[in-house]
C-alpha cells in the first residue's frame, strides 16, 4: 500500500510542476466553449427552441462540459502506449507490484492536483454565465450528476487502459488515442446534445459507451433524463466497465508474454 | 525590389525542396502515412456530423442556408489543413518544447532567417491529401445548393485565402512565441489553434462588440467567412483592402514579437 502512495505523492507534485500549461489548457477549453456558444446564440438569435433544447438549456449544457470533462477525462492512452513501446515499463514490471494500478494512481493523483486549479476558474466563469443568464441548476441533480461523472471517469479509464495496451501488438497507437477523441465528439456528446441527433442513429448510440462519459453526466444535471433511462445508463456503465477492465486483464497478460525491449 | 524579390524567389526554392524532403519522410512508411490522413478525416467527419445533426433541426445559421454552411466548413477543411500543415504540426507545436529544451539552436544556426527556420520548416505532408476532403464538401455543398460556381470568383476567394493564411500564420507565431516568456507553457500553440478553429463560424453569428473583435483583433472573417462569400459571388472589394492591411500588420506584429522573444532566449547549455 505504502508503495501507491507514494506514487500518489509523486503525481502529485510531478502536477505542481506544471502549472502554467494546465492554466494554458484551461483557456484552450474556454476558448473552444465560448467558441460554441457563440455558435448557439446565431442560431437561437432567430428562433426560440432547437428540438427540444431552449437558449438556456443549451448554454448549460456546454458549460457542464467542460466541468464534467474535468472529473471524467483521462489521458492514459496519451502516455501509457509510448511507455509500452519505448521500453519504459521494462524496470517496472519486474517489481513487486501492478504496473498498471500504479500508473493510474499516478495519474488520478496528477487529475487531482489539476482539478484543484480547473474548478475555482470553471466556478468563477460559471458565476458569470449563470448571473448574466440568469439560469440556474438542481443541488441534488448537481451532486448526482457529479457523483455518475465519477463513474465515468472509472469508465473512461478502463476504455482508455484497454486502448493503450493494443501498443503490444501495434505500432501506432497514436492514432487510437486521436479515433477515442473523435468518438467522443461524435457519440458522447462533446460536440453536440446527443438528444439532438437524428432518430436513426440513436439505436448506434445507444448500445456505445461513449454517451457515458459526457452525455449523461450533463443531461442528468440538467435534468433530461427520466428515471427509467437513468437506469439504462448506469447498467450499460456497469456492463461496459466490466467488459474493458476483463480486456485489461486479457490484454495485459497477453502483452507482457509478447513483450520484448531492447537494450534495456 | 530586384534584392526583395530575389530574396522570395531562394526562399520559395528552398520552400519546395522542403516540401519534398517532408513527403519523402511521410510516405517512407505508407501505413503510417495514411493513417494519419485517416486521422486527420475523421475529425473533419466528427465537424460534418456536428453540421449534419444541427441541420437535422434548423434550416439556416445567422442567415447561411445548409449548403452554403457545408461549402463554409469545406473551405475552413482546406484552410486549417493548410495553416496547421505549414505551420502547427512540425513547428509551432514543438517551439515551447525547444526552447525549453535549447534545440531552437538547430533552427537559429541555419543560414536563413530565424523565423522561418523556427515556424516553416518542416511541412506535414498529410494535410494535403486531408485538405482534399475539404474540397469535396464545396463541390457537394455547390451542387447540394444548385448554386452557380463563376471561375472569376476565385480570384478575390484565392486573394482573400492568402491573407487569411497570413494572419493565422502570425496569430499562431504570436500567440506560441508567448513561451519564450511562459516557459512551461507547452499548450500555447493549441490556444492559437482554437483561434483558427473558430473560424468554421460564420462571421454573421456575432453582433455588437464582437464583430468588430473578430473582424480586427482575431480576423476569422478574413479567414474563412469572406473567401467563402466571395467564392459565393457576394465579395466587397473594401474585404480585400482590409484583409491586405490586416495581414501586413499581423505579419509585422508577428515578427517584433518573435525577436523580442529571441532577445529573451537563452538555450540550455546542455
Amino acid at each position: 500500500m505504502s508503495k501507491y502512495l507514494a506514487m500518489f505523492s509523486l503525481g502529485l507534485k510531478n502536477a505542481l510542476e506544471y502549472r502554467a500549461a494546465l492554466l494554458t489548457w484551461i483557456l484552450v477549453e474556454i476558448v473552444s466553449l465560448t467558441s460554441a456558444l457563440f455558435l448557439w446564440t446565431g442560431i437561437f438569435s432567430t428562433r426560440d427552441v432547437v428540438g427540444s433544447y431552449n437558449y438556456k438549456h443549451i448554454l448549460m449544457y456546454y458549460f457542464f462540459i467542460p466541468v464534467v470533462g474535468s472529473i471524467t477525462s483521462a489521458h492514459i492512452s496519451d502516455k501509457l502506449p509510448r511507455r509500452i513501446k519505448d521500453g519504459e515499463i521494462t524496470k517496472d514490471i519486474i517489481k513487486p507490484y501492478s504496473y498498471i494500478l500504479g500508473f493510474l494512481i499516478n495519474q488520478f493523483s496528477i487529475k487531482l492536483i489539476q482539478n484543484t486549479i480547473k474548478i475555482p476558474v470553471y466556478l468563477v466563469v460559471g458565476l458569470i454565465l449563470f448571473q448574466r443568464f440568469q439560469l440556474s441548476v438542481s443541488p441534488p441533480l448537481l451532486f448526482m450528476g457529479f457523483a455518475v461523472g465519477i463513474l465515468g471517469y472509472v469508465l473512461h479509464v478502463t476504455l482508455d487502459t484497454a486502448l493503450s495496451l493494443a501498443a503490444f501488438w501495434f505500432d501506432d497507437t497514436w492514432s487510437l488515442s486521436l479515433l477515442k477523441y473523435v468518438s467522443l465528439m461524435i457519440f458522447g456528446g462533446l460536440t453536440y446534445p446527443l438528444d439532438l441527433i437524428p432518430a436513426l442513429w440513436r439505436p448506434i448510440f445507444a448500445v456505445l459507451p461513449f454517451d457515458l462519459i459526457y452525455y449523461f453526466p450533463v443531461s442528468l444535471i440538467l435534468g433530461r433524463i427520466d428515471p427509467p433511462a437513468v437506469v439504462f445508463y448506469l447498467i450499460k456503465l456497469v456492463i461496459w466497465t466490466s467488459i474493458f477492465v476483463l480486456l485489461i486483464r486479457f490484454l495485459w497478460t497477453r502483452g507482457v508474454r509478447k513483450y520484448g525491449a531492447y537494450g534495456h | 525590389m530586384v534584392l526583395m524579390a530575389t530574396k522570395l524567389l531562394r526562399y520559395l526554392k528552398l520552400y519546395g525542396h522542403l516540401i519534398k524532403v517532408s513527403a519523402m519522410m511521410e510516405t517512407e512508411y505508407r501505413f503510417s502515412f495514411f493513417l494519419e490522413v485517416w486521422v486527420e478525416v475523421a475529425f473533419f467527419i466528427a465537424t460534418i456530423a456536428g453540421f449534419t445533426v444541427i441541420f437535422a433541426n434548423v434550416t439556416e445559421v445567422a442567415g447561411w442556408d445548409r449548403p452554403s454552411m457545408l461549402v463554409l466548413y469545406g473551405v475552413n477543411m482546406i484552410f486549417s489543413e493548410t495553416i496547421l500543415g505549414i505551420a502547427f504540426i512540425f513547428n509551432l507545436r514543438e517551439l515551447p518544447h525547444r526552447i525549453i529544451t535549447g534545440d531552437l539552436d538547430m533552427m537559429l544556426v541555419k543560414p536563413v532567417n530565424s523565423l522561418f527556420a523556427a515556424t516553416l520548416w518542416r511541412p506535414y505532408f498529410a494535410s494535403v491529401p486531408s485538405a482534399l476532403a475539404g474540397l469535396v464538401a464545396v463541390v457537394i455543398g455547390f451542387k447540394l445548393g444548385d448554386m452557380p460556381f463563376n471561375p472569376i470568383h476565385l480570384i478575390p476567394f484565392g486573394c482573400l485565402f492568402i491573407c487569411g493564411g497570413v494572419i493565422a500564420y502570425s496569430l499562431g507565431t504570436i500567440i506560441s512565441s508567448l513561451s519564450f516568456w511562459f516557459l512551461n507553457a507547452e499548450p500555447l500553440p493549441f490556444l492559437a489553434q482554437q483561434f483558427i478553429f473558430m473560424a468554421r463560424q460564420p462571421f454573421d453569428i456575432y453582433s455588437g462588440l464582437w464583430r468588430a473583435v473578430f473582424l480586427i483583433f482575431i480576423p476569422t472573417a478574413i479567414m474563412v467567412t469572406y473567401p467563402v462569400a466571395s467564392l459565393l459571388g457576394k465579395f466587397e472589394w473594401w474585404w480585400l483592402g482590409l484583409g491586405i492591411i490586416l495581414a501586413a500588420v499581423f505579419l509585422y506584429l508577428a515578427s517584433r514579437v518573435w525577436q523580442q522573444g529571441l532577445q529573451r532566449y537563452e538555450s540550455a547549455s546542455v
